[in-house]
């Protein structure tokens, strides 16, 4: 159907087109050409528009707007239905005329025309051929003749003869001519009031100069007559015209005029018989033209009355269709169209607003969910960089959660994930942790802290462990525990040493009191009672070896006390040529001692009074280790990397393997009166300038290596 | 975008109004292909024109004279100075009626040439047929109006009105006369 519609407009811009090459009027029909061309015109300007049309429905295959298929229908239906009446009107009209045409024309009409024709025409004829008798007879009357030619004229004789002849023959009107055109006589019936002179026309002087009797019919106002003229001739030559006038009866003229005017009408319309039947299809035909024009203008604003409203709400459907909801369909006309188009424009406007709401709410839920993983990306980030382990467990006693802190603090096997009881993970050297767990478990408050020993490797680690229990409330809520376990042992150990430090220093203080009066007190008995004794060796070595201890006791006291209030490193740009030189002065007197003092140009930010101390303390163990062997000491510096090394070298007896791991530790020395805190103290000053102090080589040769940073940004300078 | 295959709206259109102005431009072409030669007698001093044949096309003029119908023949001569690049320029126009009244109860034809009030009667229908078609030795212009070597042209044209003139209003107003002669000619 969609097709049919499509291409009808076409094909009857086509047919209009034949019919208009088939309507092409005739060189012989002009009668009718005005019509003819109005008619071709009108069907031209039909099919362009129609042709126009159909090809712009033929190129518009998706793009139609909403309602024009409806629009085309119904202008279909409502042309259909008022074209094909007239046409078959129209078809019956010209039938009708047809058969009109053929009864008007029939031979018999023609036939009686004819003959009445013939009637009329014989009437006349005989008229006619009277006349002439007439005239002939008269134009020979001798007593006529003889009174014409008689000179002079004697106009009573003549007149009196030819008003005989006028009686005889039955003519109005009798006149003699000379041959100059003049009246000589008359006669006439009418009397005075019709006398009037007589121009003698082409007939008369044919019959004067040809010698022939000549007639004619006049036609006057009221009558018509017959007229006839004769050469009077006497002795063979022609002397005069006779002129006579017959009047014809009116009633048999007037009947033969009215044949006359029928059978020339007749006549007419049978010779236009071809143009009246062209006159009447083309009349028929511009008014079915005019009829399907009007019909079609009406039909499509009708139908564009109709599917506008309709068309729009298809436009507005398939809008709403396409997700736009900001419709409206303007007003429409108050019938059930309009309440359509309201109710449309209602459910719309209901539509968008829950739409907006929906929208809203999505909005809403997509931020919270953002919110949600951002908070959610945000602990997850927290819980794998946090230095704390975190161990969330559910109610059902289940590891919900661990993050990696935990797994590296207390090296957890692969089996502890999530998933997993908690009770059936915590074994062995965990058993502390379920422990934990099972108090915070059964404790009435919610918040527990302990704090646990628990064995890493071969270490012992000091664990502060604390725990909270979630309640959580609705379907969104979690239940279970918290657990936070935190490596405090370096803590716990930087708090015993403070707390022994603090008892040292207390304890060094009141030891360090006593030692100077009991030194001060064994040398005056040395020097007071040395030569009063008996034995003097024996005195000396005891008073000697009591000075000895107390000043070991002393010195004892002096390095305890710097590892206990160990200054902050005051940091300066410190040549270490200039170090090196300083050092290589200090210990100029001893030759064993070798200190490269090349120039390197290393500048170093660090405390040049502790890390003198370091080297002091280095080379003096290395002296010591080297006074049997009288081995060298060689010292000397290198850069790498940013780093200052200074190295020192031995060949002395060594160091044993089994006091390596404890040779940095306070109060271990391999040396039978040293205090055990040089190492220590020297250590600790290499980590607060964020350096090493290492052990390079135990033994051949002992080295040590002390590692210093070029630049310290974090550090005070001074 | 075309679409292959149909053609725009503006060819359509094109193609139709070729369509319309070439049947009726054939409808002059047909007209000048039916007009007669007109013969010329010029003379010292007028120019004369006869047309041996008149084609008055579907008019039977005997049939209608014989069927009582008045018929008037309006000539119609055009005298005009041709151009070749533009439109001839007219130089003499000339209008003349003849008119035959039949009377054919009493067989007879009144003969009337309505520029000069001159009539006639005939009983033969040859002569009246003959008096209406016949075009010998007009005068169409006066030589004086001539230029020499300059080239004319003759057109004759005749408009037949069957029965009496003022009657039909619409045809006589809308009457287009058939050219039924030209001719050209160029004094030496």
């Amino acid at each position: 159907m969609t097709g049919f519609i499509r291409w009808l407009p076409l094909g009857l811009a086509i047919f209009l087109w034949g019919l208009s090459i088939a309507l092409w009027p005739r060189q012989a029909a002009e009668e009718t050409m005005l019509l003819a061309w109005l008619n071709i015109s009108l069907l031209i300007v039909v099919s362009l528009a129609l042709f126009n049309y159909g090809i712009r429905l033929l190129r518009q295959k998706e793009e139609r707007r909403p309602g024009s298929r409806l629009r085309a229908k119904l202008v279909i239906a409502l042309v259909g239905m008022l074209l094909i009446p007239t046409l078959v009107i129209q078809i019956a009209a010209n039938q009708m005329v047809e058969k009109g045409m053929n009864v008007w024309f029939d031979v018999r009409v023609d036939t009686l025309l004819d003959r009445a024709l013939n009637l009329a025409q014989g009437f006349y004829a005989r008229i006619e051929v009277d006349l002439k008798q007439g005239l002939v007879t008269v134009s020979n009357d001798d007593v006529l003749l003889s009174q014409i030619a008689a000179l002079p004229l004697s106009y009573n004789t003549l007149s009196s003869r030819m008003f005989t002849i006028l009686n005889r023959e039955g003519w109005q009107n009798i006149q003699i001519f000379d041959l100059n055109e003049r009246l000589i006589a008359g006669a006439q019936t009418q009397g005075l009031s019709s006398l009037e002179p007589i121009t003698l026309g082409e007939s008369a002087r044919l019959a004067l100069t040809l010698g022939h009797i000549s007639t004619e019919f006049v036609t006057r106002d009221n009558e018509e007559v017959a007229v006839g003229y004769a050469p009077i001739r006497l002795h063979r030559a022609t002397i005069g015209l006779l002129r006579a006038e017959v009047p014809l009866p009116e009633g048999i003229v007037q009947n033969a005029r009215a044949v006359e005017q029928d059978y020339r009408t007749y006549r007419e319309l049978e010779r236009n018989r071809q143009a009246i039947r062209d006159t009447f299809t083309h009349a028929m035909l511009f008014i079915a033209l005019l009829v399907a024009l009007t019909a079609g203008l009406a039909a499509l604003i009708f139908s564009r009355r109709l599917t506008t409203p309709i068309g729009r709400l298809a436009a507005a459907l398939k809008q709403v269709t396409g997700g736009d909801l900001n419709v409206s369909i303007p007003a429409a006309p108050d019938d059930e169209l309009g309440s359509l188009v309201h109710s449309f424009n209602r459910m719309a406007m209901r539509l968008k607003k829950n739409m907006e709401a929906l929208e809203q709410t999505q909005h809403d839920l997509t931020d919270a969910l953002s919110s949600s993983r951002q908070r959610q990306y945000v602990l997850e980030t927290l819980l794998a960089n946090l230095q704390t382990g975190v161990l969330l467990i559910d109610a059902d006693g289940k590891v919900r959660l661990l993050n990696q802190a935990l797994r590296e603090l207390l090296k957890l096997p692969p089996d502890w994930i999530p998933g997993r009881a908690i009770r059936q993970l915590c074994s062995g050297r965990l058993r502390h942790i379920c422990d934990f767990y099972s108090e915070l478990e059964h404790q009435k408050t919610s918040h527990l802290q302990h704090e646990l020993e628990i064995t890493v490797g071969r270490r012992n680690l000091h664990i502060l462990a604390r725990g909270a229990r979630l309640s959580g409330s609705g379907s969104a809520g979690f239940s279970g525990y918290l657990m936070v376990l935190d490596d405090v042992s370096e803590l716990a150990e930087a708090h015993r040493h403070r707390a022994w430090a603090e008892v040292a220093q207390r304890l060094a203080h009141e030891i360090k009191n006593p030692l100077t009066p009991i030194k001060l007190s064994a040398e005056r008995l040395q020097r007071r009672f040395r030569n009063q004794v008996d034995d003097t060796a024996i005195f000396d070595s005891c008073t000697h070896a009591v000075i000895t201890q107390v000043e070991r006791l002393q010195r004892l006291l002096a390095d305890f006390s710097t590892l206990a209030r160990m200054p902050r490193p005051r940091m300066t740009e410190t040549a270490i040529d200039a170090l090196l030189r300083e050092i290589r002065d200090l210990y100029n007197t001893y030759p064993r001692v070798h200190v490269d003092t090349r120039e390197t140009g290393a500048i170093c930010t660090c405390d040049a009074d502790q890390i003198r101390q370091i080297l002091i303390n280095l080379i003096d163990n290395a002296l010591a280790a080297t006074e049997s062997a009288k081995g060298d000491v060689h010292l000397y510096a290198a850069s790498a990397a940013g780093m200052i090394e200074l190295h020192i070298e031995d060949h002395g007896e060594g160091i044993p393997e089994a006091s390596v791991p404890q040779l940095f530790d306070p109060y271990f020395s391999t040396k039978r009166d040293g205090s055990g805190l040089g190492l220590a103290i020297a250590k600790r000053i290499a980590d607060e300038h964020e350096g090493e102090l290492r052990l390079v080589s135990a033994a051949n040769p002992t080295h040590f290596c002390l590692r210093l940073p070029q630049q310290h940004s974090s550090m005070e300078k001074s | 975008m075309r679409r292959s295959g149909i053609p725009s709206r503006l060819t359509c259109q094109f193609l139709a109004s070729l369509f319309v102005c070439l049947a009726l431009f054939g409808l002059p072409v047909r007209a000048a292909a039916q007009a007669a030669p007109v013969e010329l007698d010029i003379s010292e001093e007028v120019i004369y024109c006869s047309l041996a044949e008149v084609n008055t096309g579907p008019v039977n003029v005997k049939r209608i004279l014989g069927e009582g119908t008045e018929l008037n023949f309006l000539w119609e001569i055009i005298i005009e100075e041709e151009a070749d690049y533009w439109v001839n320029s007219e130089i003499g126009h000339i209008n003349f009626t003849r008119r035959v009244v039949p009377d054919i109860v009493s067989r007879q034809w009144l003969l009337e040439d309505k520029n000069s009030g001159i009539a006639r009667r005939t009983t033969s229908i040859d002569n009246a047929a003959e008096f209406l078609t016949s075009l010998q030795l007009f005068p169409a212009i006066d030589r004086s109006l001539i230029e020499p070597e300059t080239r004319y042209r003759i057109r004759i044209k005749l408009y037949i009105h069957e029965g009496k003139m003022g009657t039909s209003w619409w045809n006589e107003m809308l009457r287009f006369g058939k050219t039924v002669g030209t001719g050209t000619f160029q004094l030496p």
